[in-house]
C-alpha cells in the first residue's frame, strides 16, 4: 500500500509505452492495452480510497525519494528536490475522479479510428499527468505533471479535433502555458518566503525539518503553514500570483475564452478528459496552495474571490443560454459552476471548502457524462448544433434519458450529486456574502433554464426530418453511462461516501483560515 | 598568482597549454595531410579532427580538478572556469565536426572545415585561459577569422557568401571596437595583465573614470555584437541562415560560449570593482535580449532563422545570472551565478546542436528550411521527430529536460539575489517561446506530410549525434545531481 500512488502514476505511462511498441494497425490490441492501462490504476485508486484513513489529516500513502540537491540555493540553504506522492482528503477524491474519467474515456475512444495508436498513447500520457498533478506531494513533481498535461492536451486537440482545431489548440497552449508559468513563479516564491520566514523563526519555534528550511515538499509546507507566520504583505503578493494563475488555468472570466473553443473543437474522449478532470486542476491549486498556505492572503482577497466568482457564475450562465452548440453550452455551464466554487472559497467556511471538493467531483462526473451523451448523439446525428436536433427521445430513448439525468444533475436536482454540492456551497456563501450569494443563486434558475431548454430542443418536440435513421446506445456505450449515472446518484443519495473522506481535511483547512 | 619571473620550459607549456597545443598543432598537421592525400582519400580528414578533439578532451578531463596553475608570470591560467569552458567547447566541436561529416556527404563542403573548426576552437580555448589582454585578443581573433571563412564555406551558395561577408564586416568592426576599448585599459593601467590592471585600476577609478567608462562601453559593445545581445543582434538571423548548418551550430554554441568567457574574465577582473555601477546595464541588456529574441522568433517561418532568434533569447538567459547577482556582496552568489550559467551552457549546447542536426537532415531531404518542411515528420521518421521534440521541449524549458533545469537554476540565482523581476521576465519570455516551439511540434505530429509520404532515412552517424545530444539533454534534466556536484566543488578562478 505504501507505493500505491507511485504505481497509479506509472502504470499509465508503462501502458503508453506498450501502445507505442504495438504495430499501428492492430487497433484491437492497442485499445485493450489503453483500457487496461487506465483500469488498473483506477482500481488501485479505489483501493486507496477505501483504505483512506479519515481521521488523519496528513498526506497519506506517502512515497518520497530524493531526486537532487542544489547547494546554496538561498541564504546558504540547500534545496532538496524530491520526487514525492501523497494524498489527503482533497486530493484523494480527485485522484479517484481521474481514475473513473480516464477509464471511461478509454472505452469511449474505441470509436476513434484515425491514428489510434497515437490517440491512445496521448490519452494514457494525459492520464498519467493528471494522476501526477493530484497525487504529487512535491512542488517539482506537481509542476512536471502539470506541464505533461499541457503537451498531451495540446496534441490531442490538435490531431483529433474539429475544423478549427489548430486555432483552439494554440489558444489552449497559450492560456495554460502562461498559467503554468505564473503558477511556477508563485510556487517557487512560496517555498522561498517560507524558507526565509522559517529560518528567521527557527529560534523561537520548532521547525520539523530544521535546518533544511528550504523545501519543495507540500506536506512540509503544510506543516510549517501552521507553525510560522508569514508577513501579510508577502502573503498578499503570493496570493495574487496564485489567483492570476488560477483564473487562467480554470478559465474564469475574463480569461475564459479558451475553454469554449477547446471544448467545441475537441473530440468526445478528449472533452471528457478535459472537462471531467483536467479542468479541476486550477481550483485544486487554489485549495492546496493558496488557501491552505496563505490564509492571510485569502482573508485579504476573500471579497475579490467572491466577486470574481459571481462574475463567472452569471456571465457563464447567461452566455450558456445563448449558446447554439452543445459543447459550448457545457463549457459555459462548467465555467458558471466553477465560479460558484470560487465564491464559496471566498466565504472561508468549512462547509464551503467541503462543498468545493464536492462540486469538483460532481461537476467532473456530470461534465464527463454530458460530453459522453452529447458525443454519442452527435455520432448518430452528425451535429452538435442544438437547432438542428429535435425529438431524439423517440429515436434515441436511452441516450436522451441519460442526457436528461446529466442535465438535471447539473441543474441541482435533489438526489443527484449536483444538489448536495450546490447546497453546501451556498450555505458557505450565504454565511459570508449574503448579497453576492443571493445574486449567485440566480444561476440555479438560469441553469435550469439553459439546460432544460436545450434538452427540450434536443430530445422533445417534433423530430427533425433531416436527421438520419439511428440506432440507440450499444452495449459498450452502456458501460460509461451506467457507471457515471450510478456514481452521480450515489453521491446524491449517500454524500457520506465522499464527505467522510473530505471532512477531516476540510476541517483542518477551515481551522487554518479561521472559518 | 606568480610573483617571480621565470623562463617557460617545454614541460610548462605542455602542462599549461597541452590541450591547446593538441588542437592547434593538430589543425596544422591535418591541413598538411589534407594537402598530401589524393582527392579520393580525403574523406578521412575530418575523422582525424574528431580524434584530435577526443584526445584533447581526455587530456583536460584527466587534469580536471588538479589545482589551479598559473604560467608565464600570470598570463595564462588553468582553473576550473577555463577547464569547464574548454570541455564545453571541445564537446560541442566534436558534435559539430560529426554533423559536418554528415552534411558533407550531401553538400560537398570543402574539407577545409575540419581544420578551420579546430583553429577556431583553439582560439576559443585560449580565450578561456588567457588573463592577459593580448592573449585574450589573439584568441578572439583566431576564433573570429576562422569562423568568417567557415560561414562562407558553401562558396557556390549566394546566401552563404552573403552571410560570410556580413559576418566578416560586422565581426571585424566588433573586434576593432573591443581592441580600441582594451587599448584605453592598457593606457590607464600601464599593463596588459588583468591582475595588474585590477590593481592599477583601484586608484585610476578616481582619476581616470571617464576614459575607463568609455573603455568599458566599447568592450561591452564589441562583446554584445559577438554574442548577439540586443540591440547588436541584427546580423544574427542573416548569418545563421546563410551559413552551412554545422557552422550555424558552431556560431550559436561555441562562438558564444567563448566570447561569454571573454566577457566574464574582463568584466570581473578588470571592472569588477565598479560592479555596482554597471550590473543594472547588463540586467537590462539581458531583459531586452530575452524579449526581442523570443518575440522576434514568433514571426519566423524559416526554422533556421527561428532558431537564430531563439538563440538570441537564450543569450539573454545566459547573461542574466551574471547581472542578477546585483547588489549582493556575497561571493557565494557569484559562484552560484557561474554554476547556473555553466549548467545552462551545457544544456544549451546539447539541445541547440541536436536541433540543428535534425534541421540539417530535414532541410537536406525536403530541400527547404521552412516550418512546412517538418510537416508530418513523425510519419516520415518517428525517431527524428521524437528527438526533435526533446530538443524543442528543452529549449522551451519544460520539466525533465536540461533546458528547464538550467532555467530553474538561473531563476534561483535571481531569486537568491533578490532580483525577482529578472526571474519573472525569464519565465514570462519562456511562455512566449512555447508558441513558436510548439508550432514546430504541431507541424511534426499533427500536420500531414506535404507532397509525397516518402520516409526520411537518417544515416547511422546522424542518429548517433542526435541520440547523444538527446541523451545529454535528458540526463541534465533528470539526474542533474552529479554535474551540480562538480559545479559546486570547482575552483572557479585562479
Amino acid at each position: 500500500m505504501e507505493d500505491v500512488l507511485l504505481l497509479i502514476v506509472v502504470i499509465p505511462l508503462i501502458a503508453g509505452l506498450f501502445v507505442l511498441a504495438m504495430p499501428a494497425r492492430s487497433h484491437g490490441v492497442i485499445r485493450a492495452i489503453g483500457l487496461i492501462g487506465a483500469l488498473i490504476p483506477a482500481c488501485f485508486a479505489l483501493a486507496a480510497y477505501l483504505a483512506f484513513d479519515q481521521r488523519q489529516i496528513n498526506l497519506q500513502f506517502p512515497f518520497t525519494t530524493t531526486w537532487m540537491s542544489i547547494a546554496n540555493a538561498y541564504n546558504s540553504l540547500t534545496l532538496h528536490i524530491n520526487l514525492g506522492f501523497g494524498v489527503d482528503g482533497i486530493s484523494m477524491p480527485l485522484v479517484m475522479l481521474v481514475g473513473v474519467v480516464s477509464t471511461l474515456t478509454m472505452i469511449r475512444s474505441f470509436k476513434v479510428t484515425e491514428r489510434v495508436k497515437s490517440h491512445y498513447f496521448w490519452l494514457l500520457f494525459l492520464t498519467m499527468g493528471m494522476y501526477g498533478v493530484f497525487a504529487a506531494s512535491g512542488i517539482f513533481t506537481f509542476f512536471f505533471f502539470l506541464e505533461s498535461t499541457l503537451v498531451a492536451g495540446y496534441l490531442l486537440i490538435n490531431i483529433w479535433g474539429g475544423e478549427k482545431r489548430h486555432y483552439a489548440a494554440t489558444k489552449f497552449l497559450i492560456y495554460r502555458g502562461l498559467a503554468s508559468v505564473v503558477l511556477l513563479a508563485g510556487l517557487i516564491g512560496l517555498a522561498y518566503v517560507y524558507a526565509s520566514t522559517a529560518q528567521a523563526a527557527s529560534n523561537s519555534v520548532f521547525i520539523p525539518n530544521a535546518p533544511n528550511f528550504l523545501t519543495f515538499s507540500i506536506s512540509q509546507l503544510l506543516t510549517e503553514a501552521q507553525l510560522i507566520h508569514i508577513p501579510a504583505a508577502s502573503q498578499d503578493v503570493l496570493f495574487l500570483v496564485f489567483l492570476l494563475a488560477v483564473l487562467m488555468e480554470e478559465a474564469f472570466v475574463p480569461f475564459h475564452t479558451w475553454l469554449p473553443d477547446t471544448h467545441e473543437q475537441s473530440d468526445t474522449g478528449t472533452n471528457m478528459m478535459i472537462g471531467g478532470a483536467l479542468m479541476k486542476i486550477g481550483l485544486y491549486v487554489m485549495l492546496r496552495f493558496a488557501v491552505s498556505m496563505l490564509p492571510l492572503g485569502l482573508a485579504h482577497y476573500a471579497t475579490w474571490l467572491a466577486v470574481l466568482g459571481l462574475v463567472s457564475i452569471l456571465y457563464g450562465a447567461i452566455v450558456a443560454i445563448a449558446s447554439k452548440d452543445w459543447r459550448r453550452l457545457i463549457a459555459f455551464s462548467s465555467i458558471s459552476h466553477m465560479g460558484l466554487v470560487l465564491l464559496a472559497i471566498g466565504s472561508m467556511q468549512e462547509i464551503g471548502i467541503q462543498g468545493a471538493v464536492f462540486m469538483l467531483v460532481s461537476s467532473g462526473l456530470l461534465t464527463a457524462l454530458l460530453f459522453f451523451t452529447v458525443g454519442a448523439q452527435a455520432d448518430r446525428t452528425g451535429t452538435y448544433k442544438i437547432e438542428n436536433l429535435g425529438g431524439l427521445s423517440k429515436s434515441l430513448p436511452v441516450i436522451s434519458g441519460v442526457m436528461l439525468v446529466a442535465a438535471l444533475g447539473s441543474v441541482g436536482l435533489p438526489g443527484l450529486s449536483g444538489f448536495i454540492s450546490e447546497f453546501s456551497l451556498f450555505v458557505g456563501g450565504f454565511a459570508a456574502f449574503p448579497t453576492l450569494s443571493a445574486l449567485a443563486s440566480l444561476s440555479m434558475i438560469l441553469a435550469a433554464f439553459y439546460l432544460l431548454w436545450a434538452m427540450q430542443r434536443t430530445t422533445f418536440g417534433p423530430a427533425n426530418q433531416a436527421l438520419p435513421d439511428m440506432v440507440d446506445a450499444d452495449v459498450i456505450e452502456y458501460v460509461p453511462m451506467v457507471i457515471l449515472v450510478a456514481l452521480v446518484v450515489l453521491l446524491g443519495v449517500f454524500p457520506g461516501v465522499l464527505g467522510d473522506v473530505v471532512h477531516g481535511t476540510a476541517q483542518a483547512i477551515a481551522a487554518r483560515i479561521g472559518g | 598568482m606568480g610573483t617571480t619571473m621565470h623562463l617557460l620550459s617545454f614541460s610548462d607549456i605542455w602542462r599549461s597549454m597541452g590541450p591547446e597545443v593538441i588542437v592547434i598543432g593538430g589543425a596544422f598537421l591535418i591541413m598538411l595531410i589534407e594537402l598530401l592525400l589524393p582527392q579520393n582519400k580525403r574523406h578521412i580528414v575530418p575523422w582525424l579532427a574528431v580524434i584530435d578533439v577526443i584526445i584533447a578532451t581526455f587530456l583536460i578531463i584527466s587534469r580536471f580538478g588538479g589545482g589551479i596553475l598559473v604560467y608565464s608570470s600570470a598570463d595564462y591560467v588553468v582553473d576550473g572556469f577555463s577547464s569547464l569552458f574548454k570541455i564545453l567547447i571541445l564537446l560541442s566541436t566534436f558534435f559539430v565536426i560529426l554533423l559536418a561529416i554528415v552534411e558533407q556527404r550531401k553538400h560537398k563542403l570543402p574539407y577545409e572545415y575540419s581544420y578551420l573548426l579546430l583553429f577556431a576552437s583553439g582560439g576559443a580555448m585560449i580565450i578561456t585561459s588567457g588573463i592577459d589582454l593580448v592573449l585574450l585578443y589573439v584568441g578572439l581573433e583566431l576564433l573570429s577569422i576562422a569562423t568568417y571563412i567557415l560561414v562562407a564555406l558553401n562558396r557556390k551558395d549566394g546566401r552563404s557568401a552573403e552571410g560570410g561577408l556580413k559576418y566578416l564586416i560586422v565581426g571585424s568592426i566588433a573586434s576593432a571596437t573591443i581592441l580600441y576599448g582594451l587599448s584605453f585599459l592598457y593606457g590607464v593601467a600601464g599593463s596588459t595583465n588583468l591582475g595588474q590592471i585590477a590593481v592599477a585600476l583601484q586608484n585610476a577609478w578616481t582619476s581616470d573614470s571617464a576614459i575607463l567608462f568609455v573603455s568599458f562601453g566599447l568592450i561591452l559593445a564589441g562583446i554584445a555584437v559577438k554574442i548577439s545581445v540586443v540591440p547588436f543582434h541584427l546580423w544574427t538571423p542573416d548569418v545563421f541562415e546563410g551559413a552551412p548548418t554545422p557552422v550555424t551550430a558552431y556560431l550559436a554554441v561555441i562562438s558564444k560560449a567563448a566570447v561569454l568567457a571573454f566577457m566574464l574574465r574582463i568584466l570581473i577582473f578588470a571592472f569588477g570593482q565598479k560592479y555596482q555601477d554597471w550590473w543594472l546595464l547588463i540586467a537590462w541588456l539581458s531583459v531586452i535580449t530575452m524579449v526581442v529574441g523570443n518575440f522576434g522568433a514568433l514571426a519566423q517561418g524559416n526554422v533556421k532563422r527561428l532558431l537564430a532568434y531563439s538563440s538570441i533569447g537564450q543569450v539573454g538567459y545566459l547573461i542574466m545570472p551574471f547581472a542578477a547577482i546585483g547588489q549582493s556582496q556575497n561571493v557565494s552568489n557569484m559562484w552560484q551565478a557561474l554554476s547556473s550559467m555553466m549548467f545552462y551552457l551545457f544544456a544549451y549546447a546539447l539541445m541547440t546542436i541536436g536541433a540543428f542536426a535534425v534541421l540539417s537532415k530535414v532541410a537536406q531531404t525536403r530541400g527547404s528550411e521552412q516550418v512546412d518542411a517538418f510537416a508530418g515528420l513523425y510519419k516520415r521518421n518517428p525517431w527524428l521527430a521524437v528527438m526533435m521534440t526533446i530538443f524543442l521541449l528543452s529549449l522551451a524549458g519544460l520539466p525533465l529536460t536540461g533546458g528547464f533545469f538550467g532555467k530553474f537554476m538561473i531563476f534561483l540565482v535571481a531569486f537568491n539575489a533578490g532580483q525577482y523581476w529578472l526571474g519573472v521576465v525569464l519565465f514570462a519570455t519562456s511562455a512566449v517561446a512555447f508558441y513558436y516551439y510548439f508550432g514546430i511540434l504541431k507541424a511534426m505530429f499533427v500536420l500531414e506530410p506535404v507532397g509525397d509520404e516518402e520516409p526520411i532515412r537518417a544515416g547511422g552517424l546522424l542518429q548517433v549525434i542526435v541520440g547523444l545530444c538527446a541523451l545529454g539533454t535528458l540526463y541534465l534534466g533528470l539526474i542533474p545531481g552529479p554535474f551540480l556536484t562538480v559545479l559546486n566543488n570547482v575552483h572557479w578562478f585562479g
